[in-house]
């Protein structure tokens, strides 16, 4: 069980291109942290940085308390997953997963001891002697995955290991990875621009964007309490709605071209932004805001209906039954509940 | 598909076929009959004397000396090249300012005709007037005659062909290096391995079918050797003699036309069973379990 601590850590490329600008990040022992943001927001260099597999340009890195920042990857202790799984194409599976072993020595008798071990909790046992070439996709990266596993590291890092899965698969190695991990304990880093794979796994969710981090909290903490705009837009499906308008009075909020006001309690600001999650707009006869559905999607368990409004487009979730809604005029309520004040500057959340 | 389709697949095919039965196809199968006459290079008459030709050739201990010489040619010469232009690639395999520009030079020899390179060497390990030998005078150490001395000749073939195919060797391992996809050597780190496991386990066998293809490549032609001599050495000399050179010297010197044929028949069914055996072990070294 080892805790990782970054310190200001950041990676300016030779091109001159910042793609890690300076983030503080503790990582508790045994903990699951997922780094998410869209491409290109720095979260894959980051783990790149921890594995050592890139060198910071500024800040430190430690695991376990001792310090790594130099350090290359073989003196890390650390397992790691990549992307597009990375076996080496000559060996077999058994020969991948036990690589690691033979390259620190590991006698050949507890070799395959291991390798059997961990082989038999992947369901890998059959495949042993397949080439990955013979493999799916799924297959080749439990295998990856065993081959991280099998020599007990200090940290597993993990970058899009299910981004080429389909989606059944993607579940189903999402719930085996809790479960390995909560069986262990091994504090683990994932990389993901997926979110609901990132509210599925994680312990702590750590949202990135440009190089920097915008807020690491607990995936219900970040649903619910977004500390921006961007995180409240990038996490949910679909995202949040925004409303922007001015306060009028101490309490009013008054939506642009809205003819509605709203009781909000924002103080110090003029123009603000209402941020709200579709599942919080109702349909309602009294509702204040009239509009028109002018798409309705089928999300399963309920429906998202899409409607235009005098404030712009607006999102509601809806229950799955009420369906043919499409080219109605209905009447939206918002739930004070769920009401979210951004700044219109720069999209911090307000207090 | 249609008579026509059909007509339209013969004039596409037609004249590199006929090209192909007029140039290889009916030398191949005359040089056959020649090798059981008795032909010789001027005059017309030839009678059949069946297997005789291959008989005299079997015996004969010059024919035995030639395909030795030229066995040790190729596994002398190919060897150096293969580790040689290996090492290179590993040298060269990172960038760096003006590699571009290196790599282009490199290849220079490979480009060169080796009548060329045959005049080139030639002026270069002169044993009189050669710059090698001024230069190794100047430093007080011996001058041997290059390439007129029974010692040093066939080295010094060895040593030319090593120069002029090395390139080859070196872009064909940078191709094959630069095949690894960069991922296998983070997770190889990931994976506590040491560079030399890296280079014993990733680089060698992911690079190795291709360097076998290599090998057979320059062994087939290098079994052919021909040109090289005939610009240094000269023909006329059985301490160089290679299975191509004492070709050349019984039919085109001795006008023996009939064992010629009978030589090259025997060289061919060489060259064929030497690239069967390499396929078929490149073949096997590709689905061995690793």
């Amino acid at each position: 069980m080892s805790h990782v601590d970054l310190c200001g850590l950041s990676k300016r490329y030779p091109d001159g291109n910042l793609a890690v600008d300076g983030i503080d990040l503790s990582i508790a022992a045994g903990e699951f942290v997922v780094l998410l943001g869209p491409s290109g927001c720095g979260k894959t260099t980051t783990l790149r940085m921890i594995a050592g597999l890139e060198l910071p340009t500024g800040g430190s890195i430690s695991i376990a308390g001792r310090e790594v920042t130099a350090l290359g990857p073989r003196e890390r202790d650390v397992g790691f997953v990549f992307q597009f799984y990375a076996l080496y194409p000559h060996f077999t599976v058994a020969q991948n997963i036990a690589f690691p072993l033979e390259c620190v020595g590991t006698a050949a008798s507890e070799r395959d001891a291991r390798v059997q071990h961990v082989a038999q909790r992947l369901g890998l046992l059959p495949l042993l002697r397949h080439r990955p070439r013979q493999l799916s996709g799924g297959d080749q990266q439990r295998v990856a995955l065993a081959r991280a596993m099998v020599r007990k590291p200090a940290v597993y890092l993990m970058d899009e290991p299910l981004g080429t899965l389909d989606g059944a698969r993607r579940l189903e190695m999402c719930e085996f990875l809790r479960e390995q991990q909560l069986a262990h304990g091994i504090t683990t880093v994932y990389v993901t621009h997926d979110q609901e794979e990132a509210m599925r796994l994680a312990d702590r969710v750590v949202v990135m964007a440009a190089g920097k981090i915008l807020q690491a909290a607990a995936p219900l903490e970040v649903y619910d309490q977004p500390a921006n705009r961007f995180v409240a837009h990038f996490v949910g499906s679909p995202g949040m709605n925004f409303i922007p308008g001015v306060m009028v009075g101490v309490d009013r909020f008054r939506p642009a071209g809205g003819a509605i006001e709203i009781f909000a309690q924002v103080r110090d600001v003029r123009e603000c932004v209402l941020g709200i999650r579709p599942e919080f707009v109702r349909l309602s006869a009294s509702g204040a805001l009239p509009g028109r559905v002018v798409a309705d999607e089928d999300l399963g368990a309920s429906r998202a209906l899409h409607v235009d409004t005098a404030c712009g487009r607006v999102i509601a979730r809806v229950g799955s039954g009420e369906s043919g809604l499409r080219g109605a005029s209905v009447r939206l309520d918002f739930d004070a509940r769920g009401m979210r004040w951004f700044s219109a500057s720069d999209g911090a959340r307000l207090p | 598909m249609g008579p026509r389709d059909r007509k339209l697949q013969f004039a596409f095919v037609g004249p590199a076929l006929a090209l192909l039965v007029l140039f290889n196809v009916f030398p191949l199968l005359f040089n056959i009959a020649l090798s059981f006459t008795n032909a010789e290079l001027v005059g017309s008459e030839r009678e059949f004397v069946g297997g005789a030709n291959y008989s005299r050739v079997f015996t004969d201990p010059r024919f035995a000396d030639a395909i030795r010489r030229t066995a040790s040619f190729v596994f002398l010469a190919v060897g150096i090249e293969l580790c040689l232009g290996f090492s290179l690639a590993l040298a060269l395999r990172r960038e760096f300012r003006g590699k571009a520009a290196l790599l282009t030079t490199l290849l220079v020899p490979m480009m060169l005709s080796p009548a060329v390179i045959g005049l080139f060497w030639n002026l270069i390990l002169n044993g009189n007037y050669g710059v090698l030998n001024q230069m190794l005078e100047s430093v007080g150490l011996p001058t041997p005659q290059w390439l007129t001395s029974r010692d040093w000749k066939f080295t010094s073939i060895v040593l030319i062909d090593v120069w002029m195919w090395t390139p080859f060797m070196m872009l064909i391992s940078l191709a094959g290096l630069s095949s690894i996809p960069g991922s296998l050597y983070e997770a190889a780190q990931i994976d506590r391995a040491g560079t030399w496991t890296i280079f014993r386990r990733i680089t060698l066998p992911l690079c190795a079918p291709l360097l076998g293809l290599a090998v057979l490549l320059r062994a087939t032609d290098a079994l052919k050797q021909f040109d090289l001599i005939m610009a240094t050495t000269g023909p006329n000399d059985t301490s160089t003699e290679t299975l191509s050179t004492l070709l050349y010297q019984v039919v085109f010197r001795d006008g023996r036309l009939a064992i010629g044929s009978a030589y090259a028949c025997l060289v061919l069914v060489l060259v064929i069973a030497v690239a069967t055996a390499f396929t078929r072990y490149l073949e096997a070294m590709n689905r061995r379990p690793a």
